[in-house]
Formats: C-alpha cells, structure tokens, sequence
C-alpha cells in the first residue's frame, strides 16, 4: 500500500453521528457557563481599580524582595557553568532524524531541535545551498531545562529553552572547532564569554556517516 | 464570503456578551469539533464528553479570543489540547481498540465475506490511527482527514510548519507499518 492508498483510506474513515440528547446538554452547559462568565467579566471590570491597584504594590513587593535577594546572592555566589548533563538523542538517533529529514525537505533544512518531548523542525521558506558540515549543539539552562539542537555550519538558530529566548550562529572552523555565537556571548570548546545562564557543548557530526 | 462576515458577526457579538450569538456558533461548529474529537479519540462516548468540554472552555475563554485568527481555528486548537490532557488517554486508546475488535466480531456474523473483508480493512486503519501517539495522530487527522495544510495545522498545533510535515511524515511510516504487520499477521 502506498502513500495515496493510505490518504484515502483514512479520508474514507466514518464518524458516526453524537446522540442528540448530549448535543442538547451540552449546549446547555456551554451556555450556562457563558452567562456565568458574562456575569464574573462585569463584576472584574468593577473591581478592576482596586484589583490593578493591590496588584501593583504586589509587584512592587515582589520586586523589591528579588533585587535585595539577588543582591545577596551576586555578593556570595558565582554561578558555576557546567558541562550540559543530559544527551537527549545519541548520534545514531541524530543521523537517523537527519537522513530523514534531509530527504523530506530537500534544501530546506534549517535546523532540529530536541526537547524532552518532542522535535522542532525548522525550514528555510525555499531551497537553497546549505552547508553539509553539520553541528550538534547541547544546551541547559541553570533550572536543568535542556534542549539539543543540529543545524548546519553558517545558520542561524533561534530557539526557546526554559523560558529564556535563544538565538546562536552556528559556524565550523578550518580545523573543525564549533564556534557558537549569541547575542551577548560567544562559545569554543576553550573558551567563552557571556555565559553565565546556560550551559553548552557542541560538537561537529559527519553527515551520513 | 457572506459566512465569513457573518461569522465574524457572531464572533464579535458573543465576544462582546451576546449568549444567542454563542449559541449560533456552538450549532455551527459542534458537529466539526465532535468529529476531529471523534478522529482523536475513536469513541463516540468520548468525543462527545470532548466536544462538550470544548464548548465549555470555549464559554469562559471567548472573552480573551483574537479576531484575527479563525474561530474555528481556536476551537480546533482547543479540541486538540483537551485531548492531549484527558489523562485516562491511554486507556481510552485501549478501550477503543478493544471496542472495534468486539464490534468487528459482531458483524462477522452479519455479513458476506466480501462485504465483511471491506469492512475490515476500513476498521484496521481506524485500529492503527488509534496506536499513534497524539502529536502524530493529531497532524495526520487534520492534514489528511481534514484537508487542512501544514500551515494551518502548524497553528493548531503550536508548532512550526516543518514540525507538521515531520509528524505526518512519521505518523504516515507507523501507519505502514502497523497495517502490514496485520496483514503480515493475517496472511
């Protein structure tokens, strides 16, 4: 069975019909809790002064007991940056997710990135020469958030980790040393400046082999 | 066109408190929001307990919706997240399966042997979409069942375009293989 075979069969697939009694009861409900939802947004609206008003000073407390914290802590602690720990794909997984990827979006391709729980493919809106010296990247954040990514020597990768923004360039050296740059920091296997949120490790991958 | 003013009509009337114009959009989109549950789940029981569930998020949230994107979108969106949290998912999946096993020996009975061979064959895709994991389920359902593209699905599903055509790319390889081990299985 081929591709087309599979489409229509899964197009042909029946739904049979709700029972009109839990159509009726859900309408119902929907909109009981609408009138409800109404009734709360006016009262909000109402309160809304005093509410902005105790919730501003909220913040105004919350932030005055971060700043003195941290202060604290910048006076008695340096943060370490570590080796990332986890190993979300091994490099035959990367080679398989690479192989395929590369053949379902032919000079597409930007980059793949891994979390804990799923991949994100990230495509180039038209094909184009992209680069066959391929970096794998490992990055974690001081919460243990973690997220790897591949991409190609010359790209540029932005990506979420934790609830920090990323957004790395990615190059490879004449002697094959991964050069990472950011916006406020740089990475080589030896040295790095800027880094104090994230740990990283990077590393070229011979495509294919 | 006129639908879509008149949609957009009733998006904004219910946005701004208007109960009838809620209601008018539930009797709209029921049916469509009960069928991708249905796709989702394989359960008429359980899709009706998402549709429903849909509706009522819809209910509270409709204040906060975005008249820039499609209402339709939103409830799908919506559909989508309420399946991937019923935490009893896996057991639903199971039950289903073994739903359509009992149904299918039922109807052996029933029907000829041709009549009863198509029959199957439409019920081991259903079997196999069911062993899929939700993401994967999700992206094949909406681009394949429901015609949509990998841009539209990618906002259903908060991802990125290219994670879409992944998922279906892989949702396609496991259908494949489930269906051939049966048939492996069978022969």
């Amino acid at each position: 069975m081929d591709d087309r075979e599979l489409e229509t069969r899964l197009k042909a697939l029946n739904v049979p019909p709700p029972r009109p009694e839990l159509i009726e009861k859900a309408f119902d409900l929907s909109c009981q809790d609408f009138n409800t939802a109404q009734k709360s947004t006016k009262t909000n609206r109402r309160r809304r002064p005093i509410a902005a008003a105790l919730g501003l000073l909220g913040i105004a407390a919350a932030v005055s007991f971060v700043v003195s914290v941290s202060k604290d802590a910048s006076t008695s602690k340096v943060i370490q940056v570590q080796e990332p720990q986890t190993r979300l794909l091994s490099a035959k997984d990367w080679r398989r997710v690479i192989a395929e990827t590369q053949i379902l979006f032919p000079g597409r391709l930007k980059a793949v990135v891994a979390t804990e729980s799923e991949l994100d493919i990230q495509l180039h809106l038209e094909q184009q020469r992209i680069s066959d010296q391929i970096i794998v990247v490992a990055l974690q954040a001081q919460d243990g958030a973690a997220v790897e990514l591949f991409s190609f020597s010359g790209e540029v990768v932005e990506t979420e980790i934790g609830d920090s923004h990323v957004r790395l360039e990615l190059m490879l050296t004449a002697s094959d040393d991964v050069l990472l740059t950011g916006d406020n920091f740089f990475w080589t296997i030896r040295d790095s400046k800027g880094l104090d949120a994230f740990a990283i490790r990077a590393w070229p991958l011979e495509n294919g082999a | 066109m006129r639908d879509t003013i008149q949609e957009s009509t009733l998006v904004a009337a219910a946005c701004a408190g208007d109960a009838t114009a809620f209601g008018l959009l539930f009797r709209k989109h029921y049916q469509s929001v009960y069928a991708l549950a249905y796709r989702l789940q394989g359960d008429v029981s359980n899709a009706e307990d998402v549709a429903q569930m849909v509706f009522l998020r819809a209910a509270k949230a409709i204040h906060g919706f975005h008249s820039n994107a499609r209402f339709e979108t939103w409830l799908y969106r919506i559909t989508v997240n309420v399946v991937k949290d019923q935490s009893a998912r896996a057991r639903t999946s199971r039950r289903a399966i073994q739903m359509y096993a009992d149904y299918k020996a039922d109807r052996a009975a029933d029907c000829g042997p041709v009549e009863y061979r198509l029959l199957e064959r439409r019920d081991d895709i259903q079997t196999a979409l069911l062993q899929l994991p939700h993401k994967e389920r999700a992206a094949i359902v909406l681009t394949v069942c429901l015609d949509m593209t990998h841009i539209e699905a990618a906002k259903i599903l908060s991802c990125s375009e290219g994670t879409v055509s992944w998922r279906v790319h892989r949702a396609k390889k496991m259908l494949h293989s489930f269906l051939n081990n049966k048939e492996c299985g069978d022969g």
